[in-house]
């Protein structure tokens, strides 16, 4: 079973949902249990893989090379013969490293508490049910998947199941909402799409091929001496191109000796409409994508509204775990592959995680709509994220995946904030309630572990975020020139402000004498239910003992994460060179 | 060819083991007016049976006469090249499932009945003449060959006797009978030039004539086709004549006569190949009439209220994603067509199977209509929002496949040629998917997103079963394409 863990991880959720479809109406009330006990399982699971991963000094760090993944699975799902222009392979390919692992646990934790939170669905369960766990499953595979085509299928999948959640079960402009949702992230994914075009065909597998040539017998048996074979005889165009073995995987595209000649993200000298510039514009394709997803400003309209019209249970998976495949699919995508981008554009990508900082934190202090506010505090945090990546340095990029991870938590509980007022009376305008915690203590206790924890005091797992990510910036400009101080200086500014907003809606809505605007149901104003509790304690646990024990999370992520700002920093100075050479020439 | 009399004979008689199934689709045709004489109105479902029975044994002698002969034959009128078998299946396939979504059509009327007969054999005949379409290798035939199918699809609009039908089928004509006189008068232009009407010779011919003329001539020529594709500027009757003729045929509209003419299309290529390949002019052309129908297409879907109008908009974009597959000119281009079309045979019998069972139920095909259809009938609103995922293309699908493979060819023209335009039509294509997916989410919108208590659409389970037959294949060569494709590389390469 342990050879399979990562297929059950995905496998587990869907059959369920097929379970859900298959029962009688009669047994709707199941439902939910099933659900629950299906992300419960996973959650097992998640944690029997994390204790299954070596993180022992000295253990496989993966990134780039295909032996250095932990758990892989990786079976051969298509052989696409194209006669003259060779086959295409397509493969089941999973695995983990420390770039992943966490966003795995973190899914598995989330998708729990949304579980919990999805109780609230009284009608048209069955549906729900089914495309809830449709979605666990496509979240996963995303995370775990290291075949391009793979990731793409799961990427984007998982906005069919999004799109009819909140279509469906969303507030007052649901339609309109879920429809921007969709045709955002479907353009974020065309950009992805034409770069996987371009990237398949340009891209061989150096095992495959040196099977289909003779050199070996079977992939199993491959050497090292083969590939290196298999890469010189490409360099001179010595293979037919009948016999080239053209991949998806991730870890091939990662590795320049893979390029076919004169294709055109062959780094060098090439004539194309593109010129010499195709790799940083494929590297820009890829990470607008991603950016949508995560989402960066400009590009973040959608979120706002995706959000104030999710239910509860989705928005705490959406600002949980998806926002999180951005900036994971930024590393692990344009980061890898086109590590020149990262070093050409890394001003721009700072500035623009520096904007989303600011910017979000303004939005968030203007507006009247708790989950409003909640969703651009989102967009701001997820410019930590940017911030961090775009610095390259082991700090930077260690805070930004302990951002996204400590933000998947948090944010759950502020949605699940909102969630609680919403469930009760149906209005989240901010002024038109004061003095929660009167009647409300222990939910009120709860939006303060939340709010301080969102807005970055030490404890919580969001300081240690921030700290990494500032650390990070600060010593971009003197370790790696990429990113100037002045950006890490005005991002702290979002500090201020997210404190500035956080303490401001305390105070105006959960400190003082009890107030309600008189049209709400203020008799339904009761305190945290015990399924309520039961969703909210282990989060609040979890921020608080990831703020006073980060070893946890960082022993996982840095390994591989300090091998990563090397490979990309190196690679990406390197080919950088060849490609402004020949733009000069 | 200056042959002796008895020598022609021969040659003619050798031919005809190649045209075994055109033979055995005339002997149905004139089969089935001569059984309906005989028969009452309350027994004309034999008809259906016999045509479909006719069909089915025609597979096997698609397969039989395959690829026999290489070079023209019956005097150079005819050739069989690569495709020709995947389209006489397709045509064979597609005619199969008309007959089948006939005799699965729910509440009939008595007098329904009485036309059957001839709607059945000018069906046969309309497959009859796409047969010939695809091996059309001379001016005439190729001529005749459209005509017999426009002429046969003009009658066959109007077989639901009202208002509309009429109307449909009177635009269907004018339409067309203006676009074959376009064509023709390119097609003689091109003789002119040439003195002969075998493609073969004319493209040898065609080197000593300025190009500008013979851009003109064929660009002319390829009117007519494109208006048997529907592609724009040539698509305007194409919503009207979906919206008034029978369903069924609809839905075989939308795919075979649209084959066909890719077929002859990828004839007149294949015959002035070096001509082609001199003069880029003939794919500026081919690429600007692929561009605009899926502009035109996608941009007009979105307004449309009337499903089979939206479908009818979706299937000029379409033709605009399959001359994109062309336009490569490469063997993994034809690839992707044939999956493409494969595809696309699939979705388009799906969704108006579907549509067939709605509008017996409610009386039109309004897409507002179908309101909570999905709450009371989760099983067809989950098959048809496959079949709207297909036809968008977005993964979990076949759909998706397809179109990844024709952009994948057009990427590799543009890669070894290095042309920007090649590489303009990839994303121009690209980025319309965003558009596409705007109208086709409407039914599963509809569908899921309105309640409506109202909803008494219900389907009989053999009718379900139907549509998962046809929804099915869509999921099923996505994991595993190979199944589809493994077919088409045995005869391509």
């Amino acid at each position: 079973m342990s050879e399979s863990l990562l297929s059950l991880l995905i496998f587990v959720p869907l059959i369920a949902a097929v379970v859900i479809l298959l029962l009688p109406k009669t047994l709707n009330g199941s439902l939910k249990w099933i659900t629950l006990g299906t992300t419960i399982i996973q959650l097992i699971l998640s944690i029997l893989v994390m204790l299954k991963l070596d993180w022992s000094a000295g253990a496989p760090v993966g990134v780039n090379n295909q032996g250095n993944f932990q758990l892989v699975e990786n079976h051969q799902w298509l052989n696409l013969d194209l006669g003259s222009l060779g086959t295409i392979s397509i493969q089941y390919f999973l695995g983990l490293d420390g770039l992943n692992s966490t966003m795995v646990l973190l899914t598995a934790i989330v998708m729990v508490i949304g579980a919990i939170s999805s109780f609230e669905i009284k009608d048209k369960r069955k549906g729900f049910f089914a495309l809830f766990n449709v979605l666990s499953a496509t979240i996963m595979g995303c995370f775990m998947a290291l075949d391009f085509f793979l990731f793409y299928l799961f990427f984007e999948f998982m906005l069919l199941p999004m799109y009819f959640l909140i279509g469906i079960w969303g507030g007052p402009r649901r339609e309109y909402a879920s429809i921007k949702f969709f045709i955002y992230t479907l353009l974020g994914s065309i950009f992805i799409l034409i770069v996987m075009i371009g990237l398949y065909t340009s891209v061989i597998d150096p095992a495959a091929t040196a099977v289909k040539i003779g050199l070996t017998e079977s992939v199993e048996n491959i050497t090292t001496e083969n590939v290196e074979q298999v890469q010189e005889m490409l360099k001179v165009n010595q293979i037919k191109p009948e016999n080239l073995v053209r991949t998806f995987s991730l870890i091939s595209m990662m590795d320049a000796e893979n390029y076919i000649p004169g294709s055109i993200f062959f780094k060098g000298e090439i004539s194309s409409f593109f010129r010499e510039n195709a790799r940083l514009i494929a590297f820009l394709l890829l990470f607008i994508g991603f950016a949508i997803k995560l989402p960066a400003v400009p590009v973040h309209t959608w979120l706002p509204d995706a959000h104030v019209q999710a239910p509860t249970a989705i928005s705490v998976v959406l600002a949980g775990i998806l926002l999180k495949i951005g900036g994971y699919g930024i590393l692990r995508i344009p980061y890898s592959i086109f590590p020149e981008g990262a070093i050409y554009f890394s001003w721009w990508i700072g500035l623009f995680g520096v904007i989303a900082i600011v910017y979000g934190a303004f939005v968030a202090l203007g507006t009247h709509n708790l989950k409003k506010l909640i969703a651009y505090s989102s967009v701001s945090h997820m410019g930590f994220v940017m911030l961090g990546i775009a610095s390259l340095t082991a700090e930077g990029i260690n805070g930004a995946l302990y951002q996204m991870f400590s933000h998947g938590i948090i944010s759950a509980m502020l949605f699940l904030i909102a969630g609680v007022v919403y469930y009760r009376t149906h209005n989240l305008e901010i002024e038109n309630y004061k003095g929660l915690i009167s009647k409300m203590p222990v939910y009120s206790a709860m939006v303060m572990v939340a709010f301080f924890a969102s807005l970055g005091l030490p404890g919580f797992s969001g300081f240690i975020a921030e700290l990494f990510v500032f650390l990070g910036a600060f010593k971009s400009e003197s370790a790696n020139g990429l990113i100037p101080i002045w950006m890490a200086i005005v991002s702290t500014l979002g500090l201020i402000l997210g404190a500035a907003y956080y303490l401001w809606t305390l105070q105006r809505m959960y400190l003082g004498n009890f107030w309600a605007q008189k049209d709400l149901a203020v008799d339904q104003l009761t305190d945290l239910s015990s399924r309520e509790l039961i969703m909210f304690v282990p989060l609040a646990i979890i921020t608080i003992v990831l703020g006073l024990f980060p070893h946890l999370l960082l022993d996982m992520i840095s390994p591989s994460v300090n091998y990563f700002v090397n490979f990309v920093e190196s690679t990406g100075r390197e080919n950088l060179e060849i490609i402004l050479q020949a733009i000069n020439k | 060819m200056n042959l002796s009399l008895s020598d022609k004979l021969n040659h003619i008689l050798e031919s005809i083991s190649s045209l075994y199934a055109e033979g055995w689709l005339a002997v149905l045709f004139i089969a089935l007016i001569i059984i309906e004489l005989f028969l009452s109105n309350k027994k004309k479902l034999i008809l259906g049976l016999v045509a479909l029975i006719g069909l089915a044994f025609n597979f096997f002698l698609i397969q039989k006469a395959g690829t026999s002969h290489e070079a023209p034959f019956m005097l150079g009128l005819l050739t069989i090249h690569k495709g020709t078998i995947f389209f006489k299946n397709l045509f064979n396939f597609s005619g199969i499932l008309v007959i089948l979504m006939m005799m699965f059509s729910g509440d009939k009327k008595q007098e329904d009945y009485k036309n059957y007969g001839e709607f059945y054999s000018l069906f046969i005949a309309i497959i009859l003449g796409l047969n010939l379409m695809t091996m059309a290798n001379n001016l005439l035939m190729v001529y005749l060959s459209i005509e017999l199918v426009s002429i046969t699809s003009y009658v066959l609009t109007v077989f639901k006797f009202d208002k509309k039908g009429a109307e449909g089928g009177l635009k269907y004509l004018l339409f067309g009978t203006i676009s074959s006189g376009v064509m023709l008068y390119g097609m003689s232009l091109l003789y002119g030039f040439s003195g002969s009407l075998i493609l073969s010779e004319i493209a040898i011919q065609l080197a000593h004539v300025p190009t500008v003329p013979i851009i003109i001539a064929l660009g002319m020529t390829f009117g007519g086709l494109f208006f048997k594709i529907s592609a724009a500027p040539f698509h305007i009757w194409t919503p009207d004549v979906y919206e008034a003729a029978p369903t069924p045929l609809v839905a075989f509209f939308s795919v075979a006569p649209k084959a066909a003419g890719i077929a002859v299309l990828l004839t007149f290529l294949q015959g002035f190949e070096s001509f082609i390949q001199d003069e880029k002019a003939i794919i500026y052309l081919l690429g600007f009439v692929a561009g605009l129908s899926i502009l035109i297409g996608n941009f007009s879907a979105i307004w449309q209220k009337s499903a089979k109008r939206m479908l009818a908009y979706s299937s000029i974009a379409h033709s605009g994603f399959l001359l994109l597959a062309i336009i490569p000119f490469s063997a993994s281009g034809y690839s992707s067509l044939y999956f493409y079309l494969s595809i696309y045979v699939f979705m388009n019998f799906a969704s108006f199977l579907f549509i067939q069972f709605f509008e017996e139920k409610s009386g039109d095909d309004q897409m507002e209509k179908m309101q909570g259809l999905g709450l009371t009938n989760p099983l067809t609103g989950i098959l048809i929002t496959v079949v709207m995922i297909a036809l968008t293309g977005l993964p979990i699908t076949a759909g998706f496949t397809a179109k990844l493979f024709v952009f994948s060819s057009l990427w590799e023209a543009y890669q070894n040629s290095g042309e920007g335009f090649m590489l303009a039509l990839f994303l121009f294509g690209l980025f319309n998917t965003l558009i596409a997916l705007f109208y086709y989410l409407k039914i599963p919108f509809f569908m899921f997103f309105r309640q409506n208590e109202n909803q008494h659409f219900t389907v009989q389970p053999l009718q379900t079963a139907f549509l998962i037959l046809l929804t099915l294949p869509l999921l099923i060569f996505f994991f595993k394409p190979d199944l589809l494709t493994g077919f088409f590389n045995a005869f391509l390469f």
